[in-house]
């Protein structure tokens, strides 16, 4: 597989482009971000999710996940443990640390296949554990759980969201143009939580 | 059975803390945010999940955050009951109302008074039964068998079912309002296989729990059996894992739970591809044998990929194949391979 003259795969920019157009603070259920410092690897997953209708945002380097996660908010991400500057577990640290990014699930896609990692992976809170080489169908499988899992929550809570909003909020959801998660913020507070 | 229901969910004795709830896995952290929005409001929930998963745990909760916490929790497992026994089980019966009726009984609802009901296997219930089911939420008010007039109740309703009751509904062995009434909130109780970073804490929190029980040793898991555990499907989900833990630590006499002691089935699942063995074992809903025969080409594969660093063409020979049909069958099986090349 080719690598572009600066290492990184070409679809990155483009999709960064995408994702600036359209700020999400809730998770868009069909975007994964794919976190590895090998180029190949980003490509096969990317094409693999492609294929599956998923939609694959990448990512070059832990540093590289964090930036575009200030502007893109994926289902799931996959991320591989050994990369330099950065590795996978103080990636994990620094998303799990922070509230807006916390609750994303972490699908640790590696070669290290030590009861070691595992642990330390499960104490920082990923997802899953997948040892390379994986086959393609037990890596969807996994992702396509955690997506699933997502969208029964969005469902619960959707059907909550519902119940307890107030009648008079109303026609502030109807505004337009307005980011979906501020209408929440707002009729959260009006609720009084 | 219904009055040991009733005692175990009136004493105090609700099992400290929820165990089906204890995890850090993203999908377990927001349900447990939703249970506590979902209990403050009255409304029906309607909990799924695969067997053992915890759905009478959430149930709990949800009735341990409302406002009827301090009154009845009533769970009722409505396939444990005989059919022709669960209409007066749950709605009480007047005297003589049935040859043996020989006192009137207030039936279950009626024990849940000011509290929450948990109907658990609702799917289970007979239709017959669905229909005055849906009477007493329409009206809430319930009819004891033989009575005249019906009785005030106010119950909260929670049910849970680890059928897909939308099916049963279209195959019309649910009732389609009925499913709508109960299903206000439906909340999704994940199976363990999808949040498996959560069985290292529930591994600890179960033996440490047996530990006080049995008030004298520490026990511990060894990280290979761990990895292990990691690996397993868990089909029996977190009531397995519990089960599992309790017979190893009955029945062992070292402090430590070690990868031989796991039963077979759970130590064939770690694999150094991280895939599982196919087991031949075979029951009543049969297997896809060329989907076993693919797994198992799948991870000799991938074993042999592992051992030659990536090399197709030694890959092949070790495996005894021509690289030509060592390549054909890679792209079939669909290995990622270490280097990303398919």
């Amino acid at each position: 597989m080719r690598r572009n003259s600066d290492g990184r795969a070409g679809v990155t920019v483009k999709t960064l482009a995408a994702a600036r157009r359209k700020p999400l603070t809730r998770p868009a259920v069909r975007r994964v971000m794919v976190v590895d410092d090998d180029p190949d690897v980003r490509k096969v997953l990317a094409l693999l999710l492609k294929s599956s209708g998923l939609n694959a945002i990448e990512a070059s380097s832990g540093a590289h996940c964090l930036k575009l996660l200030a502007s893109t908010r994926p289902a799931v991400i996959l991320l591989d443990l050994m990369m330099p500057e950065m590795d996978g577990f103080e990636v994990c640290q620094a998303l799990k640390r922070d509230p807006t990014t916390a609750e994303i699930p972490i699908i640790v896609v590696t070669a290290r296949d030590d009861s070691l990692s595992r642990m330390r992976a499960a104490r920082l809170g990923v997802s899953d554990f997948l040892v390379k080489p994986v086959s393609k169908e037990r890596l969807l499988n996994r992702v396509r759980a955690q997506i699933e899992l997502l969208e029964t929550m969005n469902r619960t809570q959707a059907a909550i969201d519902r119940l307890t909003a107030a009648p008079q909020v109303s026609p502030l959801v109807k505004e337009r143009g307005r980011p979906r998660a501020r209408v929440q913020r707002a009729r959260g507070s009006l609720q009084g939580g | 059975m219904t009055a040991a229901s009733i005692e175990s969910a009136e004493g105090a004795g609700l099992p400290g803390a929820p165990i089906g709830l204890i995890g850090n896995h993203p999908s377990i952290v927001r349900l447990r945010e939703l249970i506590g929005r979902v209990a403050a409001t009255d409304s029906t929930v309607l909990i799924g999940g695969e067997s053992g998963v915890g759905k009478e745990v959430v149930a709990r909760a949800i009735h341990a955050g409302s406002p009827r916490a301090s009154k009845p929790f009533v769970p009722v497992n409505c396939a444990a009951i005989p059919h022709e026994m669960l209409e007066s089980e749950m709605f009480g019966h007047e005297r003589g109302a049935f040859t043996g009726a020989v006192a009137p009984r207030q039936g279950l609802f009626g024990a849940a008074h000011g509290g929450t009901i948990f109907l658990d296997e609702v799917g289970e219930m007979p239709l017959a039964l669905q229909a005055k089911l849906l009477r007493v939420l329409e009206d809430r008010e319930v009819r004891p068998l033989g009575a005249n007039r019906g009785v005030r109740v106010d119950v909260r309703v929670t049910a849970a079912s680890n059928r897909d009751l939308a099916r049963a509904v279209r195959e019309k062995t649910f009732r389609e309002d009925l499913f709508y009434r109960l299903q206000v909130v439906p909340i999704t109780v994940p199976s363990l296989r999808e949040r498996r970073s959560d069985i290292p804490m529930l591994v600890e929190y179960f033996l440490e729990r047996l530990r006080t029980r049995q008030g004298r040793r520490n026990w511990s898991v060894t990280e290979e059996a761990m990895a292990s555990l990691w690996a397993y499907d868990w089909p029996g989900n977190v009531r397995e894992l519990e089960n599992l833990l309790e017979r190893l630590t009955v029945l062992s006499d070292r402090d430590e739970i070690d990868v031989e002691q796991l039963p077979e089935v759970i130590r064939a699942g770690i694999h150094p591809a991280g895939d599982s063995r196919p087991s031949v074992a075979l029951d009543e809903r049969g297997v896809d044998l060329s989907a076993v025969i693919r797994n198992l080409e799948g991870r000799y594969i991938n074993e042999a990929l592992k051992r030659t660093g990536g090399n197709k063409q030694a890959a092949a020979r070790l495996l005894g194949l021509k690289r030509t049909t060592f390549s054909a069958k890679l792209r079939r099986c669909g290995v990622i391979a270490m280097d990303g090349r398919a």
